[in-house]
């Protein structure tokens, strides 16, 4: 992301300015790392892919009122992470192994080489223990692990004081480390 | 500082957010400690599975997806928000009807002419009394009243704005040029547009003088008045108003041929007459007159005297006058008239 971070001014400024294509620069820029977020947060694909279309649909909406103070990463990020959130919140689900868990549970089952079956137990593993992570915690190692934001930016998408952020990320961790207690030496 | 406190570091060593003086505490007790350095490497391990993940990809089309469910401009949306829900669909039209009406409203209330052309026609008032029977008598004055009217598809205005060409025809033959735009509104409606010449004193005159002499053939104007509504069955009869109440006696007079000196008697003096033998004083008027280099204009009779319609020069006018006085006792008004020259007097003789 961080590459990509200088473009964001330029491509700001096109959007502002109304380009038609800028828009679709936008979504074709970020349009995986958003629906790596809502992937890794919901566990659905189906669902990832809906809530990473309304985020690029009320960023589009909103692009008057982005003041630029924020990177447009960071501000898509904050945008999917207060959808994903909300969504659990409003329909609260039981810890179930999520769809692209299974898929690679399934892959592994079918595996020949043991390396390949290693690696994609290993794989549905990781998803499975990110899925049991509470919402809080998820989220804030969702965007620093997997998305690579760094405190103060992961401070800002969620609106979090810094500290609370440092505390959240080490929990989600130690938690991960007893999910995959197998994988460690 | 215990195990607990120094693994609570880990996160931050793995991202490197240590401050210089925790770094080195860091470093002391791992460099002493049994499990901590065991547990580090698990925990660096743990984290460096999960960095490993591959990344999530969208699905192909995604992207097409997005700018399809773009929202249309603002405009459109305003539109169809606007004028597809009902509730707010129905009150706009609503609102437009209203406003339609109140300007045709507006329209019809400011324009006279289309508030007369939306009332019931007048209804025709009887024909055979002579108060109510003025329409040939109406059509023949109306052509002195000033410019012609124009023509409205009204079948109202139409009817109050006839114009035969009978009627005008003989409204020319009747009246003298002189006095054929100070005819008296004898239109049944309201005031045509006055020629700047007719004044209010001028038309109370002329109906006086007509009055008087209509009088005079009250058989003949019944005669005249029921021929002439037989004869113009088609003609307007609409209601009279009083300034209407002279027009069978003009039609009257018209037939006997005196109307042509009448109503050119614009009179300037009312005068009366009282004499012991009237057809010698009659004689002795139209001496006196004809002495001061005046004529008579006309003559009509009826059956209690005579009126006599004069024009004597201004200047011998005094001069007839006390002549007039030693034939009988004279009573004149010449506060009505204008004093013109010569001097137009009605004189009435009676006994």
């Amino acid at each position: 992301m961080r590459e990509k971070l200088a473009d964001d001014a330029a491509l700001l400024a096109r959007l502002r300015a109304g380009d038609g294509p800028a828009f679709e620069t936008l979504v074709m820029t970020y349009q995986h790392r958003v629906f790596g977020v809502a992937l890794r947060m919901l566990g659905s694909r189906a669902e990832a892919e809906e809530i990473a279309q309304e985020t690029f649909l009320r960023a589009h909406r909103a692009l008057g009122e982005f003041r630029g103070e924020a990177r447009l990463g960071t501000w898509l990020y904050a945008i999917a992470s207060r959808l994903c959130l909300n969504r659990l919140a409003s329909a609260p689900r039981r810890h179930e192994q999520s769809d692209e868990a299974a898929v690679l549970r399934h892959a592994a089952e079918n595996a020949d080489a043991g390396a390949v079956l290693e690696q994609r137990e290993l794989a549905a593993a990781l998803h499975d223990a990110i899925a049991a992570l509470p919402e809080e915690r998820r989220i804030v190692v969702v965007l620093r692990d997997l998305e690579g934001l760094d405190y103060e930016e992961i401070a800002e998408v969620l609106g979090l004081p810094l500290n609370t952020v440092r505390t959240r990320l080490h929990r989600a961790r130690l938690d991960l480390k007893a999910k995959l207690e197998r994988w460690l030496p | 500082m215990t195990c607990a406190e120094i693994r609570e570091l880990f996160s931050a060593r793995v991202d490197d957010a240590l401050s210089a003086e925790e770094r080195a505490r860091l470093e002391a007790h791992l460099a002493t400690c049994a499990e901590c350095p065991r547990e580090w490497q698990s925990f660096e391990r743990s984290v460096a599975l999960v960095r490993g993940i591959e990344p999530a990809q969208a699905s192909v089309g995604f992207v097409d997806r997005v700018l399809a469910a773009r929202p249309r401009p603002w405009y459109r949306r305003l539109g169809r928000s606007l004028l597809v829900p009902w509730p707010v669909k129905l009150p706009l039209e609503a609102a437009a009807i209203a406003l339609v009406a109140g300007l045709a409203l507006l329209i019809m209330q400011g324009s006279p002419e289309l508030q007369r052309a939306g009332r019931a026609p007048v209804t025709p008032a009887p024909v055979s009394t002579p108060q109510a029977a003025p329409p040939p008598a109406a059509t023949k004055s109306e052509p002195a009243q000033g410019p012609r009217p124009p023509s409205v598809a009204s079948p109202d205005r139409q009817r109050r704005y006839a114009w035969p060409d009978e009627a005008k025809e003989r409204a020319s033959e009747l009246a003298p040029a002189e006095s054929r735009a100070e005819q008296p509104p004898a239109s049944d409606i309201r005031p045509l547009p006055e020629s700047p010449r007719v004044t209010a004193e001028s038309r109370a005159k002329k109906a006086d003088a007509v009055e008087t002499l209509a009088r005079q053939d009250t058989e003949r104007d019944r005669a005249a008045a029921a021929g002439q509504a037989a004869s113009a069955p088609a003609a307007p009869a609409p209601a009279a108003p009083p300034a209407a109440a002279s027009a069978p006696a003009a039609r009257a007079m018209q037939k006997s041929g005196e109307l042509r000196n009448v109503t050119a008697a614009a009179a300037s003096v009312q005068a009366r007459l009282a004499a012991g033998d009237r057809a010698t004083a009659e004689r002795a008027v139209r001496d006196l007159v004809t002495r001061a280099g005046g004529r008579i204009v006309s003559r009509a009779d009826d059956g209690d005297g005579a009126v006599l319609e004069l024009a004597v020069p201004a200047d011998r006018w005094d001069e007839v006058k006390r002549g007039l006085q030693g034939l009988g006792s004279l009573r004149l008004d010449e506060t009505r008239g204008t004093r013109t020259d010569p001097r137009r007097i009605t004189l009435r003789l009676e006994r």
